[in-house]
């Protein structure tokens, strides 16, 4: 379980880029392009600022039409694989 | 999920070398002999010295009058000797490959007789090292130059993407997509309908004040292209895709920067100049409509491509 206060940042391979709301997101070390809809490019985008996940799920609920329990799991689920697959790190001690 | 080429799985160099700690630390060395050649590609002048005669003769076998005497000012290559006996052999079944490494003012590559380096310090410029001789020397010579090309296109803000380009009197359409996408038949399709034929394999965008060109470079695969030796302006840009029917497609913006980033060969993968590469094609985006471009082997597409650059 990933606690409410975590910040991420991106790994050191991972190249991204917003256009028009999707994200272009690069994983050089691997060799993959990959495309986030607007949801998961905008959970990357606020975690890219230094917000703690619990800031980061308070701006996308009022951003989104979607309640915050639902809005909860699936935005924690959805930094949880992008922490499995190597895309962004935990930053300690935060 | 797209793929670039593959990400470099061992130690650099150690492939390809005997002894990979020794690559040249600058550019130096026993040139071959000192003839001179030139390109002039997407606005800037290519220079290499340090070439012998039978280099000459097979470059301008292969290249023909796209070649210009050498001399002069320009991104330059020295081309030096190398020893075959600094390089592993090569197994004749193994496909043509080349490590890449990449540092914020040099870029190293080591293959298969070759090692060069690109140095950015005080401005682009690049040295070879081979031990190939006659026709292998040219394989080795182009393998280099699309590395240094892709990287000296960063600079000047544009980008050498793995695509066909193909022409009308208007201007070009720069048609992109992964391996088997169908690049080569639809050249084949759009010289059939009496479009002309940029290239085939690789094809370099460029920005001439703010707009964007297709200028063609002298790589090609199946089909060998026209002579058009000029930019030409690009009208649009389109993913392939295999269809039953032809059609243009809409794409998203960010669909069609990640299929492009994911055909740019070499500065996708390299952490110091890969910004740039996201920014210069997200220009060219700006610039020009894209498309996904369905297409079938049955029906010829060029009208509709045509149509989609306002023709």
């Amino acid at each position: 379980v990933i606690p409410s206060t975590s910040t991420f940042k991106a790994a050191a391979d991972v190249r991204y880029r917003l256009v028009d709301g999707k994200g272009v997101l690069i994983r050089q070390r691997v060799g993959e392009v990959l495309v986030l809809n607007r949801v998961g490019a905008r959970i990357l985008d606020l975690l890219q600022t230094g917000a703690p996940l619990r800031g980061v799920l308070e701006t996308m609920v009022k951003e989104f039409e979607v309640g915050p329990a639902e809005l909860e799991r699936d935005a924690v689920a959805f930094v949880e694989r992008l922490v499995e697959a190597g895309i962004v790190e935990e930053v300690p001690g935060r | 999920v797209l793929r670039p080429p593959p990400v470099l799985v061992t130690g650099f160099g150690q492939a390809f070398l005997h002894e990979p700690d020794l690559f040249p630390a600058r550019r130096s060395g026993e040139p071959w002999d000192q003839e001179e050649l030139a390109f002039e590609l997407a606005d800037d002048r290519y220079v290499f010295s340090g070439l012998a005669a039978s280099d000459v003769q097979a470059l301008r076998a292969r290249y023909g009058p796209v070649l210009l005497a050498g001399g002069g000012p320009g991104i330059e290559t020295l081309v030096f000797r190398a020893d075959p006996r600094d390089f592993l052999d090569r197994d004749p079944r193994s496909p043509v490959r080349f490590d890449l490494d990449y540092s914020e003012d040099c870029v190293r590559l080591a293959g298969h007789g070759i090692v060069a380096r690109l140095d950015w310090r005080p401005s682009l410029r690049g040295a070879l090292w081979t031990s190939a001789r006659g026709r292998s020397f040219v394989g080795v010579f182009e393998n280099y130059f699309r590395v240094l090309l892709a990287h000296r296109l960063l600079e000047a803000g544009g980008a050498l993407v793995h695509s066909a380009g193909v022409r009308d009197e208007t201007g070009a359409y720069l048609l992109f997509g992964p391996s088997g996408a169908g690049k080569s038949t639809l050249c084949g399709q759009v010289r059939a309908a009496g479009g002309g034929l940029v290239s085939d394999d690789l094809n370099a965008v460029c920005l001439r004040e703010g707009r964007p060109f297709l200028a063609p470079v002298p790589f090609f695969g199946d089909h060998e292209p026209d002579a058009s030796p000029q930019p030409l302006p690009l009208r649009a840009i389109g993913r392939l895709s295999k269809s039953p029917d032809a059609s243009l497609v809409p794409i998203e913006p960010a669909e069609c920067l990640a299929s492009l980033v994911a055909c740019s060969p070499f500065v996708s993968l390299d952490p110091y100049r890969v910004d740039l590469l996201l920014s210069n094609l997200g220009s060219v985006l700006e610039r020009v409509p894209a498309f996904e471009l369905r297409f079938s082997r049955a029906e010829s597409c060029w009208d509709l491509l045509r149509s989609a650059g306002g023709s």
